[in-house]
């Protein structure tokens, strides 16, 4: 005999669908214990429910390889989405810091930069022999050397800028075997010298200068700009 | 400043993506074509993910409206109910194989109507909430939990054995005996 109460079919359902929370479930069960024919009809649902599961594991074996490959690509997609929109806030804020810093450091320090369209040949040749992405050269920044380094991924570029905002700075760029999106960070070392480090799907870069911090992250966002 | 970005992993959903996509198609390949077919879609429409979504739901909203659109343009549905065996005989694992009772579940389960089928797939199988089933399949949660309830009583008359259905022997389509 089942009592007129306050237990719904939909509340049953619910407390075999496992909607419920823990005190939903607690008045379901103390429902039960007073009713043993709801109780044998929900005991049937939940090995029911039980069955179903046992019957259809999820498959042990691959998707087909066309498929992965899209899957892949999907990912690298999001990942490279949700880079850009932290990117947009950065960059933002690099907008009025370089305003600022670029009324300290003038050009009358230096001397002559060497010839840029020989530079920026060799800096094209050195990316295409090392299958690494070179960044594009911002505003008023100059190359001052393009050559091979030795990295722990493997060979190299490494790079010199002379910039007016944030003096002079050393890019090391590699390809390395594995894929991953990673936004400029700050990299301490040991001798508490920072260097800001950023991966773009297998190229891996490490900016290093004299600068503070913050500055220094800047000029690593500005490279980072250039290369998407 | 921030450091890596954490990786969407699409692949680790492939396996629940392709099962539902078998309780949908109930057909082995036709299931591969979907899962692909929506892997792509999914690509092609990655604008509409919101990073802080969930993953698992957009993907499996995708999947399911692949399928849907793919039902109004295709010939062969009613065909589909027929092509019940090809499932059975996929090969499942023989620990599963042994069991009589799963396989009559198994057999009951894929002759349910395509909504509650799906319905049940998404709630029991792969343990969703009703919001997030609702919101997969495009219906309201009112909607979802009568057919539910729908394919629970289903089920049970399964059970009970007051369905007029011969487990085993419908695996063949007909019986050959006779």
């Amino acid at each position: 005999m089942i009592t007129a109460d306050r237990i719904s079919e939909a509340e049953l359902n619910a407390y075999v669908d496992g909607q419920l929370d823990m005190a939903g479930r607690a008045e379901v069960e103390e429902h039960l214990a007073r009713n043993p024919d709801v109780a044998a009809r929900v005991m049937a649902d939940l090995h029911m429910r039980d069955a179903l599961r046992l019957a259809f594991p999820a498959g042990r074996d691959e998707a087909p390889q066309q498929t992965l490959a899209w899957a892949r690509k999907l990912e690298s997609a999001l990942a490279f989405r949700r880079t850009t929109g932290q990117l947009r806030r950065l960059a933002a804020g690099l907008a009025i810091f370089a305003l600022g810093w670029s009324a300290h450091l003038g050009w009358n320090e230096l001397r002559r930069p060497p010839d840029q369209d020989r530079m920026l040949a060799e800096v094209a040749q050195l990316s295409e022999a090392l299958n690494v992405r070179l960044p594009r050269l911002p505003q008023g920044w100059y190359v001052l050397s393009a050559r091979k380094a030795e990295t722990p991924e493997g060979p190299g570029v490494q790079l010199t800028f002379q910039t007016p905002e944030f003096g002079r700075l050393s890019l090391v760029a590699r390809n390395t075997r594995d894929v991953d999106f990673v936004l400029p960070t700050t990299v301490e070392a040991k001798d508490k010298s920072s260097s800001v480090r950023w991966q773009l799907v297998s190229d891996r870069y490490d900016l290093t200068a004299p600068l503070a911090r913050k500055p220094l992250e800047f000029a690593a966002l500005e490279l980072y700009q250039t290369l998407y | 400043m921030s450091g890596n970005a954490t990786k969407f992993n699409v692949t680790e959903q492939l396996p629940a993506l392709r099962r539902y996509a078998r309780a949908l198609t109930r057909n082995e390949a036709e299931a591969d074509d979907l899962v692909h077919d929506a892997v792509v879609r999914a690509y092609e429409n990655r604008a509409s993910f919101r990073p802080d979504g969930d993953l698992k739901s957009w993907l499996f909203s995708i999947l399911h409206n692949t399928f849907v659109s793919g039902i109004r343009s295709s010939r062969a549905h009613a065909a589909r109910i027929d092509r019940v065996a090809d499932l059975t005989e996929t090969e499942i694992g023989p620990e599963q194989e042994t069991s009589l009772r799963l396989a009559q579940v198994r057999a009951a389960f894929l002759r349910l109507p395509d909504e509650q089928r799906e319905a049940i797939h998404l709630v029991a199988i792969e343990g969703m909430a009703y919001g997030e089933a609702a919101q997969v399949l495009g219906i309201p949660v009112g909607t979802l939990m009568s057919r539910l309830g729908r394919a629970r009583t289903a089920l049970r008359e399964m059970e009970s054995g007051t369905s007029n259905v011969v487990p085993l022997k419908i695996v063949r389509g007909r019986d050959d005996n006779r």
